[in-house]
């Protein structure tokens, strides 16, 4: 009897070599259609007769829902696809291409659902990064505020718009927002290298010499 | 006209002068960044990479800086509205991606340096554009 040659290699799901979380094709073709759906929901709202803060109103609550409905049932799959670095650089591109258009004198770009939808799921994939850094020592404060403060920026902008109560918190959290960002890129591309070169010779035997091996 | 989120600078220097102080200072490190990244494309060792990366860095702190600046101080609040603004925006955002470029395993090494170098031709072209 012959021997039944070996089978091919099971493809990861979604058929296409790369999983989801790591195919940056696939994510940029599902951040367009999740533009063009708001596009297209913006419309229909607008055609409803919904003035802009109610469609706005609208757009917070389906965001809430699909959130609650994506933590319930896609946990693992969103949890790897949010802290995924390809995904980071297609929505960098994709954000960057938003502000090229307002370049161009695309109009009110803040005030459309389909840029602030990209900016949600931005903000969404910025705080999954930081929950899966926890805890955060000292040495990690860098990154913890660089990846927290886009997203009090747009609480911030988003308290603004809706005309919260007191008007004052909204412009407060955008400052405090801006200052947490600057502060901490400045913390991890300067000060924290700096301060780990400050201790390094410290922990050496000798000139040269490897580190000391902590017990 | 709404006011700024920040308070009101003197007549010899504005919010306005800042952020352009900002945005030409960040354009120069990235500029200096492209320079070492076209030495990495062009098979230079990875010594360069690396220093394209440090000025990349330089320029997105300065970038991100003339954005706070022009969305908290320009006359209106947290939104840029002007053209150099959403230019300010868009830099920052090319370099957020250059950045997060060399942290993903199969582009290290030349493909990221030619991002960074894409990067800077494309924030010239907007530049470009913008004038």
């Amino acid at each position: 009897m012959r021997p039944t040659a070996p089978s091919p290699p099971i493809p990861p799901r979604g058929g296409g070599g790369r999983p989801f979380a790591e195919s940056m094709p696939r994510q940029a073709l599902a951040l367009g259609a999740w533009a063009g759906f708001w596009m297209a929901a913006e419309r229909g709202l607008r055609a409803a007769g919904l003035g802009e803060r109610q469609a706005f109103l609208a757009f917070l609550a389906f965001l809430a829902a699909l959130g609650c409905a994506g933590v319930l049932g896609a946990r693992g799959w969103l949890f790897r696809l949010f802290t995924s670095v390809r995904f980071a650089v297609t929505q960098g591109l994709f954000l960057a291409g938003a502000a090229l258009l307002g370049l161009a004198g695309a109009g009110d770009l803040p005030g459309r659902l389909w840029f602030c939808a990209l900016l949600a799921v931005l903000a969404a994939a910025m705080l999954t990064i930081t929950w899966k850094r926890r805890p955060y020592p000292p040495s990690r404060v860098g990154f913890l505020l660089v990846h927290t403060a886009p997203s009090l920026i747009l609480l911030g902008a988003l308290w603004t718009r809706l005309g919260g109560i007191p008007a004052r918190a909204g412009p407060l959290l955008v400052q405090a927002g801006f200052a947490a960002l600057l502060a901490g890129i400045a913390w991890m591309f300067y000060l924290k290298p700096a301060l780990k070169r400050r201790e390094a010779p410290r922990g050496r035997r000798g000139p040269g010499g490897p580190p000391e091996a902590s017990p | 006209m709404t006011a700024g989120l920040l308070p009101a600078a003197g007549a010899w220097v504005s919010w306005d002068r800042l952020q352009t102080l900002l945005q030409l200072a960040g354009f120069a490190c990235a500029t200096i960044a492209a320079g070492f990244a076209l030495g990495r494309v062009r098979g230079a060792s990875a010594v360069l990479e690396r220093r394209a990366l440090d000025w990349t860095r330089a320029g997105f702190l300065l970038l991100g800086g003339a954005v706070a600046v022009g969305a908290l101080g320009a006359g209106k609040a947290l939104w840029p509205d002007r053209p150099r603004q959403w230019w300010g925006l868009a830099a920052w955002l090319i370099f957020f991606v250059v950045l997060h470029v060399h942290r993903v395993k199969d582009f290290k090494g030349r493909t990221a340096a030619a991002a960074g170098l894409g990067g800077w031709v494309l924030a010239a072209l907007a530049w470009v554009l913008l004038r």
